[in-house]
């Protein structure tokens, strides 16, 4: 099983506490997620389903590498961190 | 409300309130530190709607029934899937007209015009504009992307709707948005080679504003003039001499109230619907 956590910052728009899901890859976990709370989903994705520009997903501490598939695997026991990226300073 | 000023700002919405004594008060504040991008007070109902681009999290719209103290999310324009493009903004909140009570239309960055028929729970492309050929030759001004800024609904009829597209130039539709075609004739954009000044798709109207008193009259600030026309948008001629002239992003306020005059804001003089020359109110 792997925990999805989410930044704190995001919060202030929505609840969205850590969820346990079974996956094999960082989009199966977020769907996962998203099914029992929708309206997360454009929070973290744009329409087609890619990595918002200003969002960053961690895996087992590894920055994932594939915003646009989410095709990254997720091992057993590896945790998953969406965040705000920094960008901008 | 004539007494009431919704302020949207990059750090959040503010209304303020003028009671009897002419001074105006700060009433309230929402979105404290998020950017809000447009702000639709409806007619119809007093239903408030504010467009947020939050940062890291995207374009969202809320919806207030009871004058800002309390939010709703709901839902946003999304473009179709398969495309490479993706929401970056709403631009631009209109009303649909008084004989369509649920209806709003949207404007976006990325060029997509939107409209909804639940008070913005859900949103549908406008196929008929997407689909237009000529969209491909829109280009950025300002954005990176081309956008939709203005959505004029003819207050004396809801299928007749001009809309300002920046870059891109003027659209008008008969049937509500089933078929569109360019409308610039007499506009030129002087920031263009000569052979192309005239190309209709080019055109960079900034805000496009209709008269609610003589709806036959419409105004465009345009990148390089103020144009008018008085037959819906058919065609359009340059008020001159131009206020904006040198000051090429002035804001024109104004003409899509009750009030029948363009108001330009940093040079407070006015134009009009019957005249093709400027005066000076203050």
């Amino acid at each position: 099983m792997t925990t999805v956590a989410f930044t704190p910052n995001l919060q202030r728009h929505l609840d969205c506490p850590e969820v346990t899901v079974s996956a094999e890859t960082v989009s199966q976990a977020l769907d996962a997620v998203f099914r029992d709370n929708p309206r997360l989903r454009g929070y973290v994705v744009d329409e087609q389903g890619r990595l918002r520009q200003h969002v960053a997903v961690f895996v087992g501490g590894e920055l994932i590498r594939d915003r646009v598939h989410l095709s990254d695997s997720v091992a057993a026991g590896q945790d998953i961190f969406v965040m705000q990226a920094l960008s901008g300073g | 409300m004539r007494d009431r000023l919704l302020v949207g700002t990059r750090k959040g919405l503010f209304v303020f309130v003028r009671g009897d004594d002419l001074k105006w008060e700060q009433r309230s504040a929402s979105f404290v530190g998020d950017p809000v991008t447009m702000v639709l007070s409806d007619p119809r109902d007093g239903t408030l709607y504010a467009a947020l681009d939050l940062g890291h999290y995207g374009p969202k719209l809320r919806r207030s029934e009871d004058e800002g103290e309390s939010w709703t999310e709901v839902g946003v324009p999304e473009y179709p899937k398969g495309s490479d493009k993706a929401l970056k903004m709403i631009w631009c909140l209109e009303s649909a007209g008084d004989d369509r009570p649920e209806s709003l239309w949207a404007g976006t960055v990325p060029g997509g015009l939107f409209r909804s028929d639940d008070r913005g729970e859900s949103w549908k492309l406008d196929v008929g504009l997407w689909e237009k050929p000529e969209r491909e030759a829109w280009f950025g001004g300002g954005y990176d992307d081309p956008g939709i800024h203005s959505v004029c609904v003819d207050p004396n009829d809801s299928r007749h709707i001009v809309l300002g597209v920046s870059c891109g130039g003027v659209w008008i539709s008969e049937d509500e948005g089933a078929s569109w075609a360019c409308s610039t004739s007499g506009m030129y954009a002087e920031y263009m080679p000569p052979e192309r000044r005239e190309d209709g798709s080019i055109q960079d109207p900034h805000r496009v504003v209709q008269c609610r008193a003589a709806t036959e009259v419409l105004w465009v600030q345009h990148h390089n003039g103020v144009f008018r026309s008085t037959n819906k948008g058919a065609s359009w001629e340059e008020l001159s001499p131009s206020p904006s002239t040198c000051r090429k992003h002035t804001r024109l306020s104004g003409g899509s109230t009750a009030s029948s005059k363009l108001v330009d804001s940093s040079t407070q003089e006015a134009n009009s619907c019957a005249s093709s020359t400027w005066r000076r109110m203050w």
